[in-house]
């Protein structure tokens, strides 16, 4: 129940008859239709369950809305402002007094201060400050709260003297507290302000995040990018066993794992790595050919940089790096030799199925550079295969295997992730060099011939000249045979059909040896092994339209 | 941003304020502190309100009323009847849920005033009367409770205690309300 002062004195069937004030929030009885207000009668009915009006019998069910006209008369009663005492001379109409009281009202406690800080605000703005215009609203309430409440109903000295007291205060504390006030203002906006930036930031390193989640990864993970991690399956021919070791990335580097560099620090066993990297190669193929590179080596490839600090720290960090460029750079015979030792043994080994163990990483190898570049590195790959002894999928790297190992996130930043790209160009650049010039030396060794193999000849160029030389014993052979032939058939005479063949064979037979001796010995052109054939075929064949007896050449 | 902090906690809308409590009392008497709660203090100060705007009815009049627990007033039956020139004083108690609870409503008797005699009057001043009992309705006021009164005496045929005058009086309680009256006589 509420306390106004009407200004009229409002129309009697306007009142409550319980509180003999105007209604507040009325109802009406839908038995009898007696207004009252809603509390009135709620109470009423606790103490006994009839209409005080006449009595009947009333329960809190039967209390309905009143009629709009009754609410709005009431509602629209004119009522002094309840600081009439303080001086606010305003009246308003009965439901806008809250309204007034909240705003306008400046004899309130809250009016009063909020006076003053206007006064204030005057005064600072004249002065330059900016002052925000909501600082009157964060008045702590707590000023107005500890107003001292008199108890007494009737007791206004008291409350004159209060409110007294209290205004006298006000305004040496809420200069301060306005102060603080404008100034906490000042900061929340700043603060919204920042706050929205902080989101476009955020939201902008998500997206760069998403763009380089494997980098970040890995830059999560490894925080140095790891020098001993980058390890690449390179020509290991090339390169010692211990050159091997730290060449080769730890295998975690090929899975998508961002944990790896820096869990095992590069020293993985060349068939671990291989097999792993065949493994990874196989799953992932698509991915690593999409967007990423292997771990090229490091190591071995910063030599080939233009310095980078990164470089620099990995190349001193491993000692094999001068190694691996010296043996590539190194003239051929270590290297050479080195395969020629692999290659006698696995001559008898070769077999077209053993290409295939190798071919597999070569495919990774290629794979990872996309499609185009299978097939060439797919052929340099047999040329490797057929260099290396091919044991098996987990042969000896060592064998010209080109596998270079993926590229993956665990490289710790884009910087090297390219530089491992650019690094891989060039080796395989090298390793295609290498091969070509491997190449040129079996035909140079097959040229040979028997002036013995010279070293780095390859397998071909022994094959090679070991057919030739399986051709001249057949010819020496027939020309043996034919000789003999003659000698037998001599003292028989001449135009023996058959035997004259055989003669003519065989006369001619003497004369294969010889061309064919010639042939080989007088053979200099460089690919002979279809020559001489050829020599002694033609000789043979010229022996048929002549006749016997009559010898050519 | 607004941080609007009212001056008072605001309600529901037609209640909009809840003030503390009322500092702005219609009657400036000068009236001793009594503890009460609002609601009745606000009704009586009504009626008080009502008593020095339009007086009281012909016959009755205010004695005392300085706080909201005990108001006097006399009562005295106009024109003919068994109590001509009679003045008696009645004395209201309200409590805490006063509209909605009945005043305790006595005749003053002692210090020269007496209690008349009446059927439905004892001795020691209790009053039997249904309006003061069962059939008190928030709709009645101090005033309609003394013209009430008034007319019940007004009325009186013969003037005659209470038959269970002695009875009651030597085991009444203080306060005439808890007393259970049976209202069986409606005549009077």
């Amino acid at each position: 129940m509420l306390l106004y002062n009407y200004v009229d004195t409002p129309n009697n069937n306007l009142v409550c008859c319980i509180c003999r004030a105007p209604f507040t929030d009325p109802v009406t009885t839908t038995t009898c239709q007696h207004t009252f207000c809603r509390d009135c009668i709620t109470r009423a009915l606790t103490h006994s369950s009839q209409c005080p009006v006449d009595r009947s019998p009333l329960a809190l069910n039967d209390l309905g809305p009143v009629n709009p006209i009754v609410r709005s008369l009431v509602d629209e009663l004119t009522v002094e402002c309840v600081y009439r005492e303080e001086g606010c001379r305003h009246r308003v109409q009965r439901q806008l007094l809250a309204a007034h009281l909240k705003d306008e009202c400046e004899f309130s406690e809250a009016g009063s201060v909020r006076n003053e800080l206007c006064k204030l605000k005057e005064k600072e703005m004249s002065e330059g400050c900016a002052v925000h215009p909501e600082s009157s609203e964060t008045i702590p309430p707590s000023e107005m709260s500890e107003e001292p409440v008199p108890k007494d109903p009737l007791g206004n000295e008291d409350e004159t003297s209060a409110t007294a007291s209290g205004s006298g205060a006000i305004p040496s504390s809420s200069r301060g507290v306005s102060r603080l006030t404008e100034q906490n203002i000042i900061l929340r906006h700043r603060v919204d302000t920042l706050e929205g930036a902080v989101q476009i930031l955020r939201k902008e390193m998500l997206m760069v995040r998403t763009v380089l989640s494997p980098w970040i990864q890995n830059c999560a993970a490894s925080g140095q990018p790891s020098t001993s991690g980058a390890g690449s399956r390179i020509p290991a021919s090339e390169v010692d066993a211990g050159a091997a070791s730290n060449f080769t990335s730890p295998a975690a580097e090929r899975d998508y794992r961002p944990h790896t560099n820096n869990t095992t620090p590069g020293v993985n066993s060349p068939d671990d790595s291989v097999t792993r990297g065949s493994q990874v190669g196989s799953s992932n193929d698509e991915r690593r050919s999409r967007s990423e590179d292997r771990p090229v080596d490091r190591n071995d490839l910063a030599s080939y940089f233009p310095a980078d600090d990164e470089v620099r720290v990995r190349r001193t960090a491993t000692s094999s790096i001068p190694e691996y460029s010296q043996t590539q750079r190194q003239p051929r015979p270590p290297g050479v030799g080195h395969l020629h030792h692999h290659s006698v043994p696995s001559v008898p080994g070769m077999n077209p199925g053993d290409i295939h163990p190798t071919m597999s990483p070569m495919g990774l190898g290629g794979g990872y550079f996309g499609h185009p570049l299978t097939s060439p590195y797919g052929a340099m790959g047999m040329y490797g295969a057929i260099l290396s002894p091919p044991t098996g999928p987990q042969h000896q790297p060592q064998a010209g295997d080109f596998t270079i190992p993926d590229l993956n996130t665990s490289t710790p930043s884009i910087s090297t992730t390219l530089e491992g790209l650019q690094s891989t160009v060039e080796v395989l650049a090298a390793a295609m060099g290498e091969l070509n010039k491997k190449g040129d030396v079996a035909l140079a060794l097959m040229g040979g011939g028997t002036g013995g193999a010279l070293p780095g000849g390859g397998v071909v160029g022994e094959v090679l000249r070991l057919g030739e030389e399986v051709m001249g014993v057949r010819a020496t052979v027939q020309g043996l045979r034919m000789q003999m032939h003659a000698l037998m058939m001599g003292n028989v005479g001449v135009g023996v059909g058959a035997a004259g063949n055989g003669m003519g064979m065989g006369f001619s037979g003497g004369r294969p040896p010889q061309s064919a001796n010639g042939s080989e010995g007088g053979n200099t052109e460089g690919y002979g092994l279809p020559s001489p054939m050829t020599q002694g075929l033609q000789n043979q064949r010229m022996f048929y339209p002549v006749a016997p007896g009559i010898t050519k050449l | 941003m607004r941080h609007v902090e009212p001056s008072v906690p605001l309600k529901a809308p037609f209640t909009a304020l809840t003030l503390p409590p009322p500092r702005f009392q219609l009657s400036r008497d000068s009236a001793a502190n009594s503890e009460m709660t609002s609601i009745s203090s606000r009704r009586l100060a009504k009626e008080l309100k009502e008593i020095h705007s339009e007086g009281c009815p012909v016959g009755i009049t205010l004695v005392k009323a300085d706080d909201f627990a005990t108001w006097w007033f006399t009562i005295e039956v106009m024109g003919e009847s068994l109590y001509q020139n009679e003045r008696y004083t009645l004395q209201f108690r309200f409590d805490s849920q006063y509209p909605i609870s009945s005043p305790a409503v006595q005749f003053v008797v002692g210090e020269g005033m007496e209690a008349p005699i009446h059927p439905h009057v004892y001795s020691n001043g209790h009053i039997c009367a249904s309006i003061l009992g069962n059939e008190w309705s928030p709709v009645l006021s101090v005033i309609a409770v003394c013209v009430t009164l008034q007319s019940m005496l007004a009325s009186c045929k013969e003037k005659k205690p209470p038959t269970d005058n002695d009875r009651y009086v030597r085991t009444a309680p203080d306060n005439p309300k808890k007393t259970r009256f049976h209202y069986d006589d409606d005549t009077v």
